[in-house]
């Protein structure tokens, strides 16, 4: 009984939950910007071993994002994540010129697979607070974007320890979602 | 050479850059797939916590037993399986980049009771921190393995007998014996050492007293058995010096085959046992609804363990160690407090994530450990989910369907079987199986704060029946047994009233076993089934009772009303005849635990109208006194017992001394009526203890 009712009752408040899978080469700023998003809050983050997971609620929809650690040797467990994804959300280290190239291998890697065929992504261009941070068009540039004609992506400037550009970032990713 | 208790320290590291790590293998590398050892060393969320304990185990022997049916063949040169048990620990450092350094440190050893190393691995990963050197791990290894260990050798039955026990004067002979020994191998070392001696090594010698002057061995000794005396009988008490600090060790010495680590059944059987009980809302499924929808959920945990189904422990977001003692604990449950069955270790995972699933699904009938609940999500990948936060069970939808009406093909308990021919039971209390009243029995005794090794102990019984019936069932359903006695293999059963379970009559048998048939099916298709066979292979030819099946014939003494005179008489004669050796003793006891009232189903021979059951009796017991386990148990008969057994003990020695005297007159004079008073009366006395020889 329980279940139906809730089911109709956000049918009519237009509630909405999405799973957000949130990825990026290590020390681009995932964690910072999941607990800045969970408690709006800039909290001193060291790596992170396995993953994070909280939920957000932000205008009537529920996020549900997984934070999961970046370095080298951990990113084949990614995969693991994609199964029900909607929406992928990747963090560039702005100022990190050097592993631009590294990171767009890694995001074609992931979109490849046919368990996110159907998933929007959301980049974030973290750091901009950062002396020489890339722009968000030298990143849409420098991960290749514009070759992905399939799916609906976006691109945003953040800056995680403030908070600036990340609730935007949701705000398309709610207004982009398919109802399920 | 010393056995070597640890064959390897491991040391992993969250590399910043690179991510998990395994660092140092010592002494020598014991896998090549680092990386997923780094991955079980780091459990998941280690950046939240300060610290977590994890425990794994690594299969090196074959390509995993329970990968396919081919592994029970090589038995050879097999490799035991390495228990790993591991701390990890994140400092946080604001000087250095990122904030924090993430090390784990693990021991491998072959002792299932790993838990004892906590403290020195907690000394040496402190260290590591200090000086991130092998040299470390060196030092460690040198440490433990130097660990002095010379517990007495227990054989399985006298470690059933020490197990259901405290009483300090059981195999104190043994403990002394071990205690003298370890005295002269200290000297020695000592001698050794010369004048050389290591700092940490005086403040041990402080513990043996002041001995050190008196070199006499009798006095050496009497203060071993003093030692042995004072001791906690369930434990071997040493010690590991490491670094200069002295760390008491405590063994386990009565614990069973299977039982690994410090895990709470209670613990295991309270977080799954809901408050008010609803039924089951999956679909029936024949090896794990045993009583149909409301199958208790402890219930259904045990036949998920019993069939091999794929089992998950999640805690969402605890620390690894939280979930591994539940996994710890369920290999007992299915196990029979890991004294029945085998075979749930070696298909345990008591932490593992999603760095090594690839590796758990290729296990049939895992159990395994996790913190992260997207294995919530995928049910494809386990068939029975157990939620450590809301205490739920859960099916699996992708679980292969057993349908009751075609469950086993031979065996369908939904109607009455030709083999049980006339058979007109009623079929309304088919799911009633005595399961739910056995968790009524277990809960209240949890409830009336009954010990961990009680409930153990209870499990154990109730693993114990369920492979007796087992056992029945086979030999219905297929003619034959393997997992049981029976007239085949105790063809001299028929004399001791023969073999197998006690039952009240014949319409609760079949109950009982029809009830259980679809989950005794589902356990005759795993490994745990195929080890009990070739246990009982092997047990049927070592065993030194072979003329009875003991456990039946106490069970029936129990009941002694139901047993005819003779069926009694026949029963001691028995006893007397073929209870002799020490093994034989020892086997007997073994079956009679001193919790559950020791001998006393025995001591009903003392009161028994015949006077041949009597006598049979006392000379039994004659023979128990003399053994010093035997006399521990008749010391723990209750006084009225122990009174009417010593009266009787001394009137027969007095009429075994007024025969003996006779004997000599008829030698001499030749009188032939005497010999009808001496078979009217004593005429057993021949094998009590001390007595004199009949001829």
């Amino acid at each position: 009984m329980g279940i139906p009712l809730s089911k109709a009752i956000a049918k009519i408040f237009g509630n909405k939950e999405m799973r957000i899978l949130m990825l990026g080469l290590d020390a681009a700023g995932k964690t910072t910007i999941l607990y800045k998003l969970k408690l709006n809050q800039s909290v001193t983050t060291i790596p992170t071993v396995g993953f994070n997971v909280e939920t957000v609620v932000y205008k009537n929809v529920k996020f549900n994002v997984w934070d999961v650690g970046g370095q080298d040797k951990i990113r084949p467990l990614w995969r693991h994540y994609y199964t029900g994804t909607q929406g992928l959300i990747f963090v560039i280290d702005s100022q990190d010129r050097d592993r631009i190239d590294e990171a767009r291998q890694e995001l074609h890697r992931i979109i490849s697979d046919r368990e996110m065929k159907d998933c929007l992504l959301l980049v974030f261009a973290n750091k901009q607070d950062l002396p020489g941070a890339m722009t968000p068009a030298e990143v849409t540039e420098r991960l290749q974007l514009h070759t992905m004609r399939e799916r609906p992506w976006y691109v945003h400037p953040s800056c995680a320890t403030t908070g600036e550009g990340l609730f935007e970032g949701l705000n398309w990713m709610s207004q982009n979602v398919k109802s399920k | 050479m010393a056995p070597q208790h640890v064959t390897t320290i491991l040391l992993a590291e969250f590399d910043i850059d690179q991510g998990s790590t395994l660092t140092h293998q010592y002494p020598s590398n014991i896998t090549s797939d680092n990386h997923v050892l780094a991955e079980l060393m780091l459990p998941d969320g280690a950046h939240l916590r300060p610290a977590d304990w994890t425990i794994f185990f690594l299969n090196l022997a074959k390509p995993a037993p329970w990968n396919g049916n081919k592994a029970l063949v090589s038995e050879s040169n097999e490799q035991p399986l390495l228990y790993v048990l591991n701390l990890v620990r994140t400092n946080h450092d604001a000087s250095i980049r990122r904030g924090a350094t993430v090390k784990a440190m693990a021991i491998c050893t072959t002792h299932q009771y790993l838990h004892v190393y906590k403290p020195v691995l907690l000394l040496a990963l402190e260290n590591y921190f200090k000086n991130p050197s092998v040299d470390v791990l060196k030092t460690l290894y040198e440490s433990v393995n130097s660990m002095e260990l010379n517990a007495p050798n227990l054989s399985p039955y006298e470690r059933i007998i020490l197990r259901s026990s405290d009483n300090k004067d059981l195999f104190i002979e043994k403990f002394e014996a071990t205690a003298g020994n370890e005295e002269t191998a200290t000297s020695k070392v000592d001698v050794a050492h010369g004048l050389g001696i290591v700092d940490g090594q005086s403040p041990l010698k402080g513990s043996h007293g002041g001995k050190e002057s008196s070199t006499s061995s009798a006095s050496a000794s009497l203060a071993a058995a003093g030692m042995a005396k004072n001791r906690d009988c369930q434990f071997y008490e040493t010690k590991v010096v490491y670094d200069g600090i002295k760390i008491p060790i405590r063994v386990p010495l009565s614990i069973n085959p299977e039982e690994v680590g410090e895990f709470s059944l209670i613990k295991l059987i309270t977080t799954f046992s809901p408050s008010s009980p609803s039924p089951n809302p999956h679909p029936f499924h024949a090896h794990l609804d045993s009583n149909g929808p409301n199958t208790h959920p402890i219930m259904l945990l045990m036949n998920a363990l019993l069939t091999g189904k794929r089992i998950i422990f999640l805690g969402n977001g605890h620390p690894a160690g939280d979930v591994a003692n539940f996994v710890l604990a369920a290999c007992a449950l299915g196990s029979g407090s890991g004294g029945v069955l085998r075979g749930f270790p070696e298909r345990a995972y008591p932490y593992t994530n999603l760095a090594g699933i690839d590796h758990l699904l290729t296990c049939k009938g895992f159990i395994a450990g996790v913190t992260n609940q997207l294995f919530e999500d995928r049910t494809a990948w386990w068939d029975v989910l157990c939620n450590i936060d809301t205490g739920k069970i859960t099916v699996s939808k992708d679980i292969v369907a057993q349908p009751v009406s075609h469950s086993s093909g031979y065996y369908d308990d939904t109607r009455p079987l030709a083999i049980f021919s006339g058979s007109t039971v009623p079929q309304t209390s088919k799911y009633d199986n005595g399961d739910n009243e056995f968790m009524v029995d277990i809960l209240s005794a949890i409830q009336a704060h009954y010990g961990e090794m009680v409930i153990r102990a209870k499990f154990q019984e109730y693993v114990t029946r369920f492979v007796a019936l087992a056992s029945q069932y086979e030999e219905q359903a297929h003619g034959q047994t393997t997992i049981g006695l029976n007239q085949i293999n105790t063809p001299e059963s028929s004399r001791y009233m023969g073999t197998g379970l006690v039952f009240a009559d014949e319409p609760s048998r079949y109950k009982e076993i029809s009830a259980n048939a679809s989950r005794i099916e589902g356990w005759r298709s795993t490994t745990s089934y195929k080890y009990l066979q070739e246990d009982h292979k092997a047990w049927l030819a070592s065993r030194s009772i072979k003329v009875m099946d003991v456990k039946r014939v106490i069970s029936l003494l129990k009941v002694a009303r139901t047993l005819t005179t003779q069926d009694i008489s026949s029963l001691f004669r028995g006893f007397l005849q073929h209870i002799v050796t020490d093994q034989q003793i020892i086997e007997f006891l073994s079956s009679l635990p001193l919790s559950q009232g020791g001998l006393f189903c025995i001591a009903y021979g003392l009161f028994h109208p015949l006077a041949t059951v009597r006598n049979d009796t006392v000379a039994f017991f004659n023979r128990l006194n003399q053994h010093p386990t035997g006399r521990v148990y008749i010391r723990s008969l209750n006084k009225f017992e122990r009174n009417t057994y010593e009266r009787l003990a001394r009137e027969m020695l007095h009429y075994q001394q007024q025969l003996q005297q006779m004997q000599q007159q008829q030698q001499t004079q030749h009188q032939p009526q005497q010999a009808q008073y001496q078979q009217n009366h004593y005429s057993r006395h021949s094998a009590s203890a001390g007595s004199v020889g009949s001829s």
